[in-house]
């Protein structure tokens, strides 16, 4: 369980982050270069210029200028660059950390989960890029770690591969009630992983967030919003059904064979949402909905807000719109986002 | 075929060189990690380094001789204390000639330690690696083709040093006489064009397959790494 809240200047760039109530699973969403990867590296204790708190379960961290060094804070970091040791092989680079525990999986589960089999005698330099991700998480997770900090650990990956460390990571923090905090800027990881989401925004030149509950996040300002609808396969495609019209499903994780049709729910991201000019038609093969003007950047459709990712202009209240994707929840999270009850 | 006087000089400069390169070896570690963390002192500290490159090598021996030698403050204690007499002596030899040649294992040595990606270091603490352990296991064996680089240049150098050692430690055949000195005091004597002929061929030899030795290892190690740095190139 985590809490912490942190403030860091370096330059011109300024970050402001707080997780006032214990997360486990955090998620760290927001556009390119508003600072994702300095808060996972200020938490892990590498930014000298950070000031605050960060308690991890009943230990304190770092307290005001002060911290524990970031070899001492029981790690499992993935950087942005997976940052391999070039002189050693991808085994080696497994078997690097000497944790004092065992770790939460056995080196021969890694790397039979992460497909790692053919890569184990090959240098770093010999892996593709997609090879060294997934020895760079296995690296993490072998290290025996107190919380795992991830950054976009998945960019690189297969869709079937990234599915596979996906149901790794997500065991290994429920098996061992290990903390998680993932920078992604993908939806699907997530939902798919998280409970909690810090939205970082440029506020008056400050990256600011404050994580709260992904349910309560969403459907705010610059959040996603959570809609029902239903799945149905045409033509051997996958699309989700609401309001009566089929969105393209950009990403669908964890979904099984037999929850490929039937009632669905799904997350729409404001760069999916587009305004359309008064009396233009939507763009070929995207629906077209009818809305309510809400604000200078929301639009309501029935009992559903989305968010627009451009302010719009002046005009009617009546708004049309198209979703040009949707992000289908696996199953299980529909419980986590209390989906059931809407 | 070789003579008394080219076997003795050939070992002698054999063993100061030896001497010499794995004597200054840790110095140059400390100095060439100093340097690649940079900050306040670095730019001081760096000229100072690369002074003896620049210096002719007898100014070296004469600031040796006037700081360590047995009337000099310093070199009188040193032989009062700890017996320990540098000048007209085979460890004086090793000394100057470890000076002379210092720059060179600094200079390969930072330019490998700057290469290594600093996120290395931060992935490696990641994984709960105490600074030492950072330095055991990443930092040393990534900089070790620079070391070697470093360490084969210094030794090709140190056994052709002249000026320094002739100052310093004298021409003391069997003593301090190494190679170059005694092509010296060959091509001094009258008819001694023929041993210095044999000397020059053993100089040659010796420095040419240092330098072979040196590249090929540090390539070696380079291509297991992956790294395309290291050397002094």
């Amino acid at each position: 369980m985590l809490r912490f809240s942190l403030a860091l200047t370096k330059g011109d760039f300024a970050l402001q982050a707080e997780a006032p109530e214990p997360c486990q699973r955090l998620a760290l969403m927001g556009p390119s270069g508003v600072g994702k990867s300095t808060l996972l590296s200020a938490l892990a204790g590498f930014e000298g210029q950070a000031q605050g708190t960060v308690h991890l379960g009943d230990q304190t961290l770092a307290a005001g200028k002060t911290g524990l060094a970031p070899e001492s804070r029981r790690l499992g970091m993935v950087f942005q660059r997976p940052l391999l040791f070039p002189h050693l092989t991808a085994e080696e680079n497994l078997r690097f950390a000497r944790p004092p525990t065992p770790p939460p999986v056995t080196f021969e589960e890694v790397v039979a989960r992460l497909d790692l089999g053919p890569v184990l005698p090959r240098r770093a330099h010999q892996l593709s890029g997609g090879e060294a991700q997934r020895v760079a998480l296995g690296r993490a997770v072998l290290a025996a770690p107190s919380w795992l900090l991830l950054d976009e650990p998945f960019s690189n990956l297969d869709p079937a591969r990234r599915e596979a460390a996906l149901c790794l990571i997500d065991e290994v923090v429920e098996r061992q009630g290990l903390t998680l905090v993932l920078a992604t800027h993908r939806l699907e990881e997530a939902v798919s992983l998280c409970d909690h989401l810090v939205s970082l925004r440029e506020q008056n030149g400050v990256s600011t967030g404050t994580a709260q509950p992904l349910a309560q996040a969403l459907g705010g300002s610059g959040a996603p919003t959570l809609v029902s609808g239903s799945l149905r396969e045409a033509g051997g495609t996958l699309e989700f059904c609401y309001g009566g019209q089929a969105l393209r499903v950009k990403a669908a994780p964890f979904l099984r064979e037999k929850d490929r049709a039937g009632p669905a729910a799904a997350l729409i991201d404001p760069q999916d949402v587009h305004a359309l000019p008064a009396g233009a038609p939507a763009p070929l093969g995207c629906p077209r909905f009818e809305g309510q003007r809400q604000g200078a950047d929301q639009l309501r459709y029935g009992e559903d807000v989305f968010t627009l990712p451009v302010p719009l202009g002046p005009g009617d209240e009546s708004v049309a719109f198209t979703l040009l994707g949707a992000t289908v929840l696996p199953p299980r999270r529909r419980d986590a986002l209390a989906v059931a009850e809407r | 075929m070789m003579g008394e006087v080219e076997m003795l000089a050939t070992l002698l400069s054999l063993k100061v060189a030896a001497v010499a390169v794995l004597g200054s070896l840790p110095f140059a570690l400390l100095v060439a990690t100093r340097l690649a963390r940079g900050g306040r002192g670095t730019l001081i500290l760096d000229a100072l380094v690369h002074l003896p490159l620049v210096l002719p090598p007898v100014v070296v021996g004469y600031l040796l001789l006037i700081t360590l030698g047995t009337q000099a403050p310093l070199g009188g204690w040193l032989k009062e204390m700890l017996g320990l007499r540098l000048v007209f002596h085979w460890t004086g030899a090793a000394l100057a000639a470890a000076v002379v040649t210092f720059p060179f294992q600094v200079r390969a040595l930072r330019l490998a330690l700057e290469a290594i990606d600093p996120g290395l270091h931060r992935a490696a603490q990641s994984l709960g690696l105490s600074p030492w352990a950072r330095f055991r296991r990443v930092t040393f064996p990534l900089a070790l083709p620079g070391l070697l680089a470093g360490a084969i240049t210094a030794f090709a150098a140190a056994l052709g040093e002249f000026g320094a050692i002739m100052t310093f430690a004298a021409n003391i055949p069997g003593e301090t006489q190494t190679l170059p000195l005694a092509i010296y005091s060959a091509l001094q004597t009258p008819g001694g064009e023929t041993a210095a002929g044999r000397l020059v061929a053993l100089a040659i030899a010796l420095a040419l397959a240092g330098l072979l030795l040196g590249e090929g290892a540090a390539r070696h190690l380079r291509t297991r790494t992956g790294q395309t740095f290291g050397s002094l190139r």
